[in-house]
């Protein structure tokens, strides 16, 4: 709303509008009054002059046949006409025609009339109200005896404005004299009042500010103020008002509001927090995810250096050496030819272990290698080693020594304590000068652990580099006694392997004495006492293929050995064989009519799950040589494949290699 | 045309030419049918085996057929199917 004035608090414009309008209503009223007083003056005297006169011929009407009353009636009438007279603030004449006083009222001002004495009966020509009376009387009328009828005349006596009423009765006239002045009274008592009403008003309208103030603008105020201190963030000044009116209702609109706004501000600085909280969470797997895409290209850089170097020198090795032996066979003595022979197995050896630590080393670095926790004999599997590594320690002419009792049992994955061994045994050949050298594989029991160690007595490694040896994310490299080429690769599989498997890897070393490599086991247990009863048991082999001809193949080519078969013609039926059985080795076509080879290895594999089997090897047969095909055959669960068609040789030879796996991992329950 | 074949497999050989011979007339029958899924499924049984019969040439043949069954050419698959037939006749196997 506009206002022509705004003043700086509700409570002086209230006020302001209240005094203004009480002001206008007074002054309107005093106007009206001030407006009708003459004419109300004038009109209430002469109806008071009538009213009395006509009183008063009544009365006089009585008189006329004695006119000259003893004193006693006289004064029986004066009281008569004063009685009249009082009512209506007149005084009251009755004279003769001849202008005699014959009884009056008592004059509204006594001092100026004689009750006693010469002038008793006479008109007080000093009194103008009497005197002036009959002087107006006589110039209006001229001789009282003609008068006749009621007349009212206006007379001014020199005390104000006289109303006078004249009437004949009989042979009296009565006059009636009503002073203006009387009626003065009433208009001055009225303006009295209006200064009254003035001053009442002021006091009201004082109240009435008081009231605001008290009541409406300090609430207000001070809601203000707790506004002004929610506005600056402080929620707890908030007054908690016990009113009921609409202020109150405000007050507590407002602390309801600080309330939900404390709330939500709450609310929000939370949800803040979390977000940013999960912000942070965001940037810093960011950070992460950066890291090991990092990390995961420094490994694709570092395979394919290894596959454009280090794999390359042994390819070379066996290329070289195979193609002399192809050249000149026949001029090449036996001494030459067995050594290079040996070269070549040593390249072969070389290549294949870099290979199997590319491998696995990928594998762990995509996070895709599990430990399978199983006991095994640490003495085969250091045997097996020392069989690989035979060659190349021979080349050398390092000796491969061990001194291993076959009862002690480590509890690990096979493949990560063999690749363990094979690494700490090929880095010892490696910095381990010819002639007079040896490498010692020794174990010993320690309540839960076992503890492994490999020696040698080569050049050993300077302190300097000790420490990088052990640095994660980073390969340590250096060059055999003989130029050998090393990636790193292997001892950063080797820690990676014995942390999987809860053991230790430590080092001591001299330079020019040699190394010693210390790796801690979890200590295994022998297998129940049957294992020598179950390896007596001849192998039993299922062969799923839906093609007969091919069965009647692997019933011929393996006829010589001492191996249970048993043939399905296809996945289903292979599988519900495998059920009712038990089967070392399962032989498995893929591309089958009703279920093929790879749903049906899926099936069998978790048949053994469920049923806590020791897992079947199971060879995969294929006609593709499609790398997406095989793979799909390993997800599944093969362990291997073959590439038809069917070789004899192929086959004993892959059966032969894996029953050894068999073999090693017990009887089934 | 001699072929030559293991010798350990000189028992089963007849029983194993036997076999393709109602191998063929399945063959025949199918392919005046044009049913093409029994074909190729014939074929890849065929190619299969063969090889591993020392049968070299018909596991190629029987690929060939393979191959032509899956994409429904029948020319192909005839042209084919003549050419295993004559390769069958011929046959002379030598155990080595």
């Amino acid at each position: 709303m506009q206002v022509w004035w705004q003043p700086r608090r509700l409570q002086f414009f209230l006020t302001a509008h209240l005094f203004g309008v009480g002001l206008i209503i007074l002054l309107f009223v005093s106007w009206l009054s001030i407006r009708q007083s003459a004419h109300f003056l004038q009109s209430m005297t002469e109806e008071a002059a009538n009213k009395s006169l006509s009183i008063s011929m009544l009365m006089v009407q009585g008189w006329s046949n004695q006119v000259e009353a003893a004193p006693d009636i006289a004064r029986q009438r004066q009281e008569q006409l004063k009685h009249i007279a009082s009512g209506h603030w007149a005084t009251i004449l009755v004279l003769k025609p001849d202008g005699t006083l014959i009884a009056h009222s008592p004059f509204a001002n006594d001092r100026l009339y004689a009750k006693t004495g010469r002038d008793r009966n006479v008109f007080l020509h000093q009194d103008c109200f009497l005197r002036c009376t009959v002087q107006a009387l006589q110039d209006r009328f001229g001789n009282l005896q003609t008068l006749n009828g009621s007349h009212t005349l206006q007379i001014h006596d020199s005390a104000g404005p006289l109303f006078a009423a004249v009437s004949r009765v009989q042979d009296l006239i009565v006059v009636t004299i009503a002073p203006e002045k009387n009626y003065e009274q009433l208009l001055q008592d009225s303006a009295t009042s209006l200064v009254l009403a003035l001053l009442v008003l002021l006091v009201v309208v004082l109240a009435f500010n008081f009231l605001v103030g008290s009541q409406v603008t300090r609430p207000i105020l001070q809601l203000n103020n707790a506004a002004a201190i929610l506005e600056s963030g402080d929620f707890r000044s908030l007054l908690n008002s016990e009113r009921e009116d609409e202020i109150g209702q405000l007050g507590r609109s407002m602390g309801s509001m600080a309330r939900r706004l404390k709330d939500s501000v709450r609310d929000l600085e939370n949800q803040v927090e979390r977000r940013t909280a999960d912000l942070k969470d965001i940037i810093e797997k960011y950070a992460e995810t950066n890291k090991a895409l990092e990390r995961n290209n420094a490994t694709k850089d570092r395979i394919f250096s290894i596959i454009a170097h280090d794999l390359k020198s042994p390819f070379n090795a066996l290329k070289g050496y195979s193609g002399i032996i192809s050249d000149s066979l026949d001029s090449l003595g036996p001494e030459q030819l067995r050594e290079m022979v040996d070269k070549i197995s040593v390249s072969a050896e070389e290549a294949h272990g870099l290979l199997e630590n590319l491998l696995q080393w990928a594998l762990v670095q995509t996070g895709g290698m599990r430990v399978k926790w199983e006991n095994h004999n640490l003495r085969e599997i250091v045997l097996e080693v020392f069989d690989l590594m035979r060659v190349n320690a021979k080349v050398k002419g390092i000796r491969l020594d061990i001194q291993l009792s076959p009862d002690i049992w480590v509890y690990a994955d096979r493949m990560m304590v063999s690749t363990v061994i094979r690494n700490l045994v090929a880095n010892a050949i490696k910095f381990t000068r010819s002639d007079e050298g040896y490498i010692l594989c020794r174990a010993t029991d320690d309540r839960d652990r076992i503890l492994m160690m490999i020696e040698d007595n080569g050049v050993g490694i300077a302190p300097l580099h000790i420490d990088k040896l052990f640095q994660r994310d980073g390969w340590f490299s250096e060059k055999g006694t003989k130029d050998e080429r090393g990636t790193g690769l292997g001892l950063g599989l080797c820690r990676e392997f014995i942390s999987l498997s809860q053991g230790k890897l430590e080092v001591e070393s001299q330079l020019g004495k040699g190394t010693r490599f210390f790796v801690s086991w979890k200590k295994g247990q022998a297998p129940a006492q049957d294992l020598d009863h179950s390896i007596e048991r001849p192998l039993s082999i299922l062969y799923i293929d839906d093609s007969e001809d091919n069965h009647d193949l692997v019933r011929i080519y393996l006829k010589t050995f001492p191996w249970q078969l048993t043939f399905a013609e296809d996945g289903q039926k292979g599988f519900e064989a495998f059920k009712k059985g038990h089967f070392d080795i399962v032989l498995m076509d893929l591309n089958m009519p009703v279920m093929g080879g790879i749903e049906s290895t899926r099936l069998i594999r978790e048949h053994e799950h469920n049923e806590h089997l020791t897992r079947a090897v199971v060879i995969a047969f294929t006609s593709s040589v499609l790398q997406t095909d095989i793979d799909a055959a390993i997800q599944a669960g093969c362990d291997s494949y073959l590439v038809k068609p069917i070789k004899k040789q192929n086959l004993v030879n892959i059966i032969s290699r894996l029953m050894k796996n068999v073999r090693q991992r017990g009887p089934t329950a | 045309m001699i072929v030559e074949v293991d010798k350990e497999l000189e028992d089963v050989f007849p029983r194993y030419l036997r076999n393709r011979e109602e191998d063929m007339v399945k063959i025949q029958s199918a392919l005046e049918k044009k049913d093409f899924e029994t074909l190729r499924q014939i074929g890849h049984k065929l190619a299969g085996n063969a090889s591993g019969y020392g049968l070299l040439g018909l596991g190629e043949m029987a690929k060939a057929l393979e191959h032509a069954a899956g994409s429904r050419q029948y020319d192909n698959c005839r042209n084919v199917i003549s050419q295993m037939k004559a390769y069958l006749t011929d046959l002379q196997p030598k155990f080595v």
